[in-house]
């Protein structure tokens, strides 16, 4: 069953059917009668007095919007090809990866040289000099010192040890 | 996304096989439906936001909303009334900012007698030009006090020639809405015109 707006609309944009138009006009006031004419007159009076402009620039609009897809698609794009290694692992997973492989290194450097603690470091460093560099130009001073694992060479106001020079 | 491509036989290939493309990211399938539908798009956005500029604007906006829209699109019904909704949409959220800013709402809670009430006499056609312009600028006048939702229905019943069940899928609503917007728009349409017919 229809509504009176439902069969008012249908009324004024004459879609009505012709049964449906008798009782209407039977059955209503009259001055809803003049009240469908005169919304037919409005409707015609609109049609003739606001007629939409022509879309000016149109293949520019075509143009701005697909460079605006572009625009706004591409960044998601080049996030999805180049992927990092392990990039799909969360940050925090990643974090807690390198935390723990320094500290596997430190602990696995550190159960293989005993030795290298601070004391006996600074044991070794401070009174073992081994090997003097004899040096020819003013200000600059080699020196040497040997562990019995490696050996160490500091030169102070040096870049690189010529040549012809000799460590003894 | 793929490269633009326009097959030779365009023009002659259907929305729906054209949304297919454009689902699969061909552009240049999209470029087609907008070239087939940009006229009517910023037609019926510029009949709801009367400003040619902001409709220029707003049917970009509505383009490039569907096309980020397409891949959820099912194909239930048609392509343009799809595109018209999401149009209707961006114009009406336009005119709700709009008039959040001027706080010129007009609706049927302004105006909730339903009877008929003082008519407009539209009489014969106005016989001059200054009429005619005077005529156009207070249709033009009410139409904008009007709000967003009656406002598009009118406008694409009466401007844009759609029937009762296009305008329920463009706006998203059921006809039955669809049919009380239009009979109090119309209402408030006649009220806000009576007395400037009356005069003329």
């Amino acid at each position: 069953m229809k509504n009176f707006e439902q069969q008012y609309n249908e009324w004024v944009d004459e879609v009505i059917t012709p049964e449906e138009q008798v009782r209407l006009e039977k059955e209503c006031d009259p001055r809803w009668q003049q009240a469908a004419a005169a919304d037919r007159r409005l409707g015609s009076l609109m049609r003739k007095s606001l007629q939409s402009p022509a879309l000016h620039n149109a293949d520019f609009l075509n143009h701005s919007i697909l460079e605006t897809i572009r625009r706004e698609t591409a960044p998601k794009a080049e996030r999805a090809t180049p992927r990092r290694f392990l990039g799909f692992l969360p940050r925090p997973v990643l974090a807690a990866a390198g935390l723990a492989f320094v500290c596997a290194v430190g602990l696995f450097v550190s159960m293989r040289e005993p030795t290298m603690n601070t004391v006996d470091l600074a044991a070794g460093m401070s009174n073992r000099p081994v090997i003097e560099v004899s040096n020819t130009a003013p200000g600059i001073h080699a020196t040497a010192f040997a562990e019995e694992s490696y050996a160490v060479l500091w030169v102070e106001g040096m870049d690189f040890i010529p040549a012809g020079h000799t460590i003894q | 996304m793929n490269a633009p491509s326009k097959p030779e036989n365009e023009d002659e290939t259907s929305d729906a096989e054209l949304v297919v493309r454009c689902q699969q990211g061909d552009l240049g399938a999209f470029d087609t439906l907008i070239t087939r539908h940009r006229q009517k798009a910023f037609s019926m956005i510029y009949q709801i936001v009367r400003n040619e500029h902001d409709a220029w604007d707003l049917t970009q906006d509505g383009f490039v909303r569907a096309w980020k829209a397409l891949p959820r699109f099912q194909g239930n019904a048609a392509f343009y009334t799809w595109l018209y909704r999401i149009m209707t949409n961006v114009a009406i959220d336009s005119l709700r900012q709009r008039q959040r800013r001027n706080e010129a709402d007009f609706d049927e809670t302004i105006a909730p007698d339903s009877s008929p009430g003082s008519l407009p006499n539209f009489g014969p056609d106005p016989g001059t030009e200054l009429e005619r312009q005077e005529l156009k600028e207070r249709i033009e006048a009410a139409i904008e006090k009007l709000s967003p939702d009656h406002r598009a229905v009118i406008i694409f019943k009466e401007m844009e020639g759609l029937q009762y069940h296009e305008i329920a899928e463009s706006i998203g609503c059921s006809i039955g809405t669809v049919m009380s917007r239009l009979f109090h728009a119309r209402r408030n349409l006649q009220r806000m015109l009576a007395d400037v017919y009356e005069k003329l």
